[in-house]
């Protein structure tokens, strides 16, 4: 490994370290490697590996580096750092040092560390309904113009519903105000011919039965089913504004 | 070298090296000198050198040479005074050693 390969990666493995701690140690182990001259090849070796020099810079930032150490006849040797196992050395716990130029774009390294928070998806139940009202209208005219056809069978659809649902009312009013009418003439009409005059207001009576029939099924029709058609309507709405989530 | 030695020996070995430069001595040096008394490696004396500046017992300055910077150390008045203790300690140290360890060889003998 050349000199300059050795620092660049030193430079790298350090890079999340305060920096005046960084360029301390980079400063360094230049100057050591120039010193060394025709040495320097022999002296990056003995290092052993960036990482290494890098382990122990760490550990004595931590204040760590005078209780693991240890003066052997083969030099002085601390067993944490020994190749090839400074790797598993645990991460000492830096000091909390923040570096004021953090902006200046070279600590982009140091944020690496999957340190930047993540936001949180914004939402918002209001903003969603703006989104779609503002969606539907800026569609409408397409949907008219290319799709005029489809809205006219939309909107048949929609008068068809509209009477379908207006039927019964419809017709328990009528067959009420047809039995009533019914029964007033025929009562009316005894006075000239009593047989006739009875079958028309026989005829109402009957026709008013049908009408008050036809109450009940309109009161269920609509107190109960109607209800439960708009609910399920709603729900299915709302559904689609919110997302799936809420499917079963 | 058969005896482990702890980092006040280091310590000592250090400040010793580089009391002897009156205008002081940088770091390749530094390492090499010690060579000449113990085995050492060339990655030993960064943090050895950190401890001792933050202690105080040496001082750096920058001098140019060949166009750029290069840092020496220098030994300082309480560099100083910790030297003499070692000194002082480590006399008395290996004096009680070698006398333990030569009277058992006289025996022996």
């Amino acid at each position: 490994m050349s000199r300059d390969e050795f620092l660049r990666q030193l430079e790298y493995l350090l890079s999340d370290i305060p920096e005046y701690e960084r360029e301390d140690a980079l400063d360094y182990y230049r100057d050591y490697l120039e010193e060394a001259g025709e040495d320097a090849d022999q002296v990056i070796k003995e290092f052993g590996s960036p990482e290494r020099i890098a382990s122990i810079v760490r550990s004595d930032l931590a204040g760590s580096l005078e209780e693991g150490g240890g003066f052997t006849e083969r030099g002085y040797e601390d067993e944490r750092f020994r190749d090839p196992n400074y790797q598993v050395v645990t991460r000492l716990d830096l000091p909390e040092v923040k570096e004021a130029a953090t902006e200046d774009g070279r600590d982009g390294q140091a944020a690496r560390g999957g340190e930047k928070k993540r936001n949180a998806p914004f939402t918002s139940r209001t903003l969603k309904v703006i989104l779609w009202i503002i969606l539907i209208f800026m569609a409408a005219p397409m949907l008219v113009g290319a799709g005029g056809v489809a809205w006219g069978i939309t909107v048949g659809i929609l008068g068809l519903l509209v009477a379908a649902v207006a039927f019964l009312g419809v017709l328990t009013l009528v067959l009420f105000l047809c039995g009533i009418a019914m029964c007033v003439v025929g009562i009316i009409s005894m006075t000239g011919w009593i047989p006739g005059g009875l079958l028309i207001s026989g005829a109402g009576v009957a026709v008013t039965g049908l009408g008050i029939i036809s109450l009940i099924a309109s009161c269920s029709f609509y107190g109960k089913f109607l209800p439960w058609l708009i609910r399920k309507v709603v729900d299915g709405i709302s559904r689609l504004v919110h997302g799936r989530r809420e499917t079963v | 070298m058969v005896f482990n030695t702890g980092a006040a020996l280091l310590d000592a070995i250090v400040l010793a090296v580089v009391s002897r430069n009156l205008e002081g001595t940088y770091g390749y040096k530094i390492t090499q000198d010690m060579k000449g008394a113990i085995e050492v490696s060339e990655s030993t004396l960064y943090p050895v050198l950190r401890r001792l500046l933050k202690e105080e017992c040496l001082a750096v300055y920058d001098l140019a040479i060949d166009g750029r910077n290069r840092r020496y150390y220098r030994i300082t008045e309480k560099g100083r005074t910790q030297l003499n203790l070692y000194r002082s300690e480590w006399a008395i140290y290996s004096g009680k050693i070698s006398r333990i360890l030569e009277e058992l060889s006289d025996e022996q003998g």
